[in-house]
């Protein structure tokens, strides 16, 4: 028999490969004792060395199966960036709260491994591997404060709905795979119109699987409890970098393969993404704690994301990406932000404006930002999605979302509000920590420099 | 305790002496860029952008300044403050009235992937608001210095910001940039409501954020609508631009929200009375005077040159909404307990005023309005700051509090008088003028309306007269003159913050031409344009 010779094409890999070996040699380092702060500054600086080599691994591998383009390498960077800044935020956590620092490093390195392939994958069972080892990274560490009862319940909570995600979406790639005999992505498209029923069923459990983790209503859930019981930076980190590995995928997917059937997907996502601002916007509205706020508010602006979709061209898709990028740095600054002050319940967040102006400054900048306030990049990467949606025709389905940004508006103001205009009921001190401190000035400025020149973004 | 003041004089006297250095410095600098503002129009002086942007780094100046040195901070804010107004007058100065295009252009690429330019000019219409605008932040500040104690830094910074983004909005020659500066003002203003205002500043200012945030949505899409019809963000380029009839009407409503939201007409003014109360003084005049105007200017500049098909097709309808407003907001007057508050919804009667001039579509009613708009600012200004100077001393805004305080403020009556009648509208002030040429547009476009709008001028009278009446004569309340005769008539700061706006409200009075001839050009070919695109129909 002859066997035909795939170039293996390694050199495409070497990130991923090196992260994962560097993950493995921080598992190991249990061993040893290591002060836990020269750790994590070990692992941001090699996330940053990464973000240097990743630009020039362009190129395919492993016969197809993995595809490192400009759309790849982007999210990549975002991933790496993101890592980073979820990991300095993550050491200031453990004095308080005593987690198992190394084991999370390596699980947050594990995870980012994940997203990176998951964003190049091209073929149905690599995605799928990919997917899953990005997930089961998070389970555990959504469940890493072990002696605490709602993070436990939290961790079991999402492993028992993400497995039966997963299931759906593994449900969904056997019915294309069964109509198709292939699942290679580029083989796929050529011979999807094959069988007809069969195509829909997978397609739409496959969509199912996906619209899970990205929490788009109805199948967001788990997402409130989830992301009120883990502990924060691991919110921090769960609420933002899946969800732009899995959005670029998603896009991709939909994009470039499944194009022929964008009547039918873009119709069934408008439904989801409205169900989505709605719910995400509205629920978020009576929200006392201040980690289930932010998680509803991730719902509502998965819901505007998702408009990037629906548009269903490359142009829809880049502004995707773009949204992807600020909303990591918004999301995991607003995070920090709630760790440096130690403090879940909105109300205790009263006149803190008084101790901590230049915290609740970086606050402020945030919360503006997610509301889509100009001059922040908030406004400019919601206004990009706009200009998609508008562009294609869906000028109604922008004045939707315009209108539920006005509601978002209220309970971002509120924190604002209580922060600035309320008079103190509690002296919160806040979490002291260098690492803390650059990861928000980092966030912060990041938000305040794109949204004055969108130039670097776009 | 003894030493503490001593210590405190010796600081003092040296800050009066680093404040006469740095007063030097920036008064030879303002008077450099004076000198050379006058051949300014021809030279490649970036304007505009400094005008903006220098009382932005003012704001971070005054922010790094160390919190406990209060007078440092009101000082040099003051300075800021004078310096932009120095700076813009050459603006003033070289305007040439000849010509109704776009000048002092500045023009830069700033989001090449979309086609964005961050591009500037003023033409007869926006360089009054300028103008107005810089008058406008001294005065914020000096009324500041006693009533604001609390988060000094920044308020000032707070107050800077904003009127860079407001002058920012009549600069913009480009839609997202106006959109820019449009929505980057509900920031400090919502701050300046919410942390330095009365005891409901909360539920105003978060109202405050939610109307004109629902407005501006939806001109973002109408924005985003054009901007895809014509394939750019140039308002230049965009008014040339022809649109079907249908979208036009479509995009007359999205950007109508927005500016009905602002000016604000009737239905949708309910924010503004409580903004405006609860508000400090330095937010009800920036408020009264510059902001509501950015709403009636979003009208002139988009709405009329744009969709003057859908502008004519509406206007009927314009109208009546805003002899709607005259009335209501003049019989609202009446009733009203609180000071500010009828002084508020006086501010939606003489809005009505200026959107009644502005659908008249003719040239004295275009004009009229336009004029109405800045004397609305100088009057309506003027009586909040006077407001808030005896807030000050009285610590109630109540009217029926009040009485007899002509006997003991002499002078700050005889200001209250002089603002009173030209709120009226008396000829020889400036009120006058304005509501005469609108009422004289509206006779030409559409005799009913003028009538109607004209019987509000009565009821105008009559509340603001019998307001003087209740607040400056009658019985005295004898607690409450005790709190006044601890503080006395008006103190020379108090002075030197309201005569600036007496002078203007009698010189326009007189001379109204010193304003009406900048704008004449610009209005002129705005009416030419809608009447003959309209006509086209």
């Amino acid at each position: 028999m002859n066997i035909p010779q795939i170039p293996l094409n390694f050199e495409a890999l070497i990130p991923e490969m090196l992260l994962t070996g560097f993950a493995s040699l921080i598992l190991l380092t249990g061993l040893l004792k290591i002060k836990n702060e020269i750790l994590v500054w070990i692992s941001v600086l090699f996330l940053l060395i990464l973000v240097l080599i990743v630009p020039f691994k362009e190129g395919e591998a492993f016969g197809g199966m993995f595809l490192n383009d400009f759309l790849a390498i982007y999210l990549k960077l975002i991933i790496l960036i993101g890592a980073a800044l979820s990991l300095l935020v993550l050491n200031s956590y453990l004095k308080e709260k005593l987690i198992l620092l190394k084991e999370s490093i390596a699980l947050i390195l594990f995870s980012a491994v994940g997203m990176m392939l998951l964003v190049s994958a091209k073929e149905l069972i690599s995605f799928f591997v990919s997917f899953e080892l990005m997930s089961l990274s998070i389970y555990v560490l959504v469940g890493i404060r072990r002696y605490d009862m709602k993070s436990n319940e939290a961790a079991v909570k999402y492993f028992m709905l993400g497995g039966l995600s997963s299931a759906i979406m593994l449900f969904g790639i056997a019915f294309l795979y069964g109509a198709t005999n292939t699942t290679d992505f580029s083989v796929l498209i050529k011979s999807l119109s094959n069988n007809f029923a069969l195509v829909y069923i997978g397609i739409g459990l496959f969509l199912i699987g996906l619209c899970f983790k990205i929490a788009l209503v109805p199948f967001h859930m788990w997402a409130p409890d989830v992301y009120e019981g883990a502990p924060t930076p691991v919110t921090a980190f769960i609420s933002t970098l899946p969800k732009v590995a899995i959005l670029g995928a998603f896009g991709r997917i939909l994009i470039e393969i499944f194009r022929d059937y964008y009547i039918d997907w873009s119709s069934f996502l408008i439904v989801l993404s409205i169900a989505t601002m709605a719910v995400g916007n509205l629920f978020a509205l009576a929200q006392r704690n201040i980690k289930r706020m932010l998680a509803y508010s991730s719902i509502a602006h998965a819901g505007y994301i998702t408009i990037g979709l629906i548009v269903g061209t490359q142009t829809g898709l880049n502004a995707v990406i773009v949204y992807m990028l600020i909303y990591t740095l918004m999301n995991i600054g607003a995070f920090a932000m709630v760790i440096a002050f130690n403090e879940e319940d909105i109300e205790n967040y009263k006149g803190l404006h008084k101790f901590h102006p230049a915290l609740s400054l970086a606050m402020l900048i945030f919360m503006f930002s997610l509301t889509g306030v100009p001059p922040t990049a908030g406004f400019i990467v919601k206004f990009s999605i706009f200009l998609q949606a508008v562009k294609s025709g869906f000028t109604w389905l922008v004045i939707v979302a315009v209108l539920f940004t006005v509601v978002s508006a209220y309970y971002y103001l509120r924190v604002i509000m209580y922060m600035y205009m309320k008079d103190p009921v509690t002296v919160l001190k806040p979490i002291r920590s260098k690492e803390l401190e650059i990861a928000i000035v980092v966030c912060a400025t990041g938000v305040v420099i794109f949204g004055i020149l969108p130039v670097f973004l776009i | 305790m003894h030493e503490e003041v001593v210590v405190q004089n010796s600081n003092n006297k040296e800050l009066g002496k680093h404040l006469l250095v740095s007063l030097l410095i920036l008064f030879l600098i303002g008077g450099t860029i004076l000198m050379f503002g006058l051949g300014i129009n021809n030279l490649h002086f970036p304007l505009l952008s400094v005008l903006i942007f220098f009382p932005v780094a003012g704001a971070a100046l005054i922010a790094v300044l160390p919190r406990d040195k209060e007078e440092l901070i009101k000082f040099s804010a003051l300075l800021i403050s004078i310096v932009e107004f120095i700076l813009s007058i050459p603006l003033y100065v070289s305007f040439n009235k000849a010509t109704h295009h776009m000048q002092f252009r500045e023009e830069y690429l700033w989001i090449p992937q979309w086609g964005i330019k961050y591009s500037l000019g003023v033409d007869g219409i926006s360089v009054l608001f300028i103008l107005l605008s810089s008058l406008l932040t001294i005065l914020c500040v000096t009324v500041s210095w006693k009533e604001i104690n609390k988060k000094i830094k920044e308020f000032y910074a707070a107050l800077l910001i904003t009127h860079s983004a407001m002058i920012g909005v009549f600069m913009s020659l480009d839609i997202f940039l106006f959109y820019i500066f449009w929505e980057a003002m509900l920031i400090p203003m919502y701050l300046i409501i919410g942390v330095w205002g009365g005891p409901r500043r909360i539920y105003s200012a978060i109202k405050f954020f939610l109307y004109t945030f629902v407005g501006s949505v939806l001109m973002l899409v109408g924005i985003l609508v054009l901007y895809f019809h014509t394939g750019t963000s140039d308002i230049l380029t965009l008014m040339k631009t022809s649109y079907p009839y249908k979208m036009q009407l479509w995009l007359f409503w999205a950007f109508f929200a927005a500016f009905a939201v602002k000016v604000p007409m009737w239905p949708v003014h309910t924010w503004l009375p409580d903004a405006h109360t609860e508000a400090p003084t330095a937010g009800s005049v920036i408020l009264a005077g510059i902001l509501i105007k950015m709403g009636a200017y979003g009208f002139l500049r988009f709405n009329l040159p744009m969709f003057p098909e859908a502008t004519v097709a509406m206007k009927p309808f314009m109208m009546i909404l805003s002899v709607i407003a005259i009335i209501y907001g003049a019989l609202i007057c009446l009733v009203q307990k609180d000071l500010k508050r009828l002084i508020a919804y006086s501010s939606v009667s003489h809005m009505g005023f200026v959107t009644l001039g502005i659908f008249a579509l003719n040239q004295q009613g275009i004009q009229g309005g336009i004029l109405q708009m800045l004397n609305h600012g100088i009057i309506t200004g003027a009586l909040f700051l006077c407001v808030g100077i005896i807030y000050q001393r009285t610590h109630t805004r109540e009217i029926a509090q009040y009485g007899g305080v002509a006997s003991v403020m002499p002078a700050y009556s005889a200001f209250f008088m002089a603002f009173t009648l030209a709120s009226i509208g008396l000829p020889g002030t400036n009120g006058f003028i304005g509501e005469f040429l609108i009422l004289l547009g509206a006779f030409k476009s559409w005799k009913l309306m003028c009538v109607l709008a004209a019987t509000a001028l009565i009821i105008g009278a009559g509340y603001m007269l019998w307001l003087y009446q209740r607040v400056f004569f009658e019985k005295t309340n004898p607690a409450f003159l005790h709190h006044i005769h601890g503080y006395g008539d008006l103190n020379a700061r108090e002075i030197a913050t309201l005569m600036p706006l007496l002078v203007a409200v009698l010189w326009i009075g007189f001379y109204p031409n010193a304003l009406l001839s900048f704008m004449d050009q610009s209005v002129r070919e705005l009416i030419s344009h809608v009447i003959s695109a309209g006509a086209v129909k």
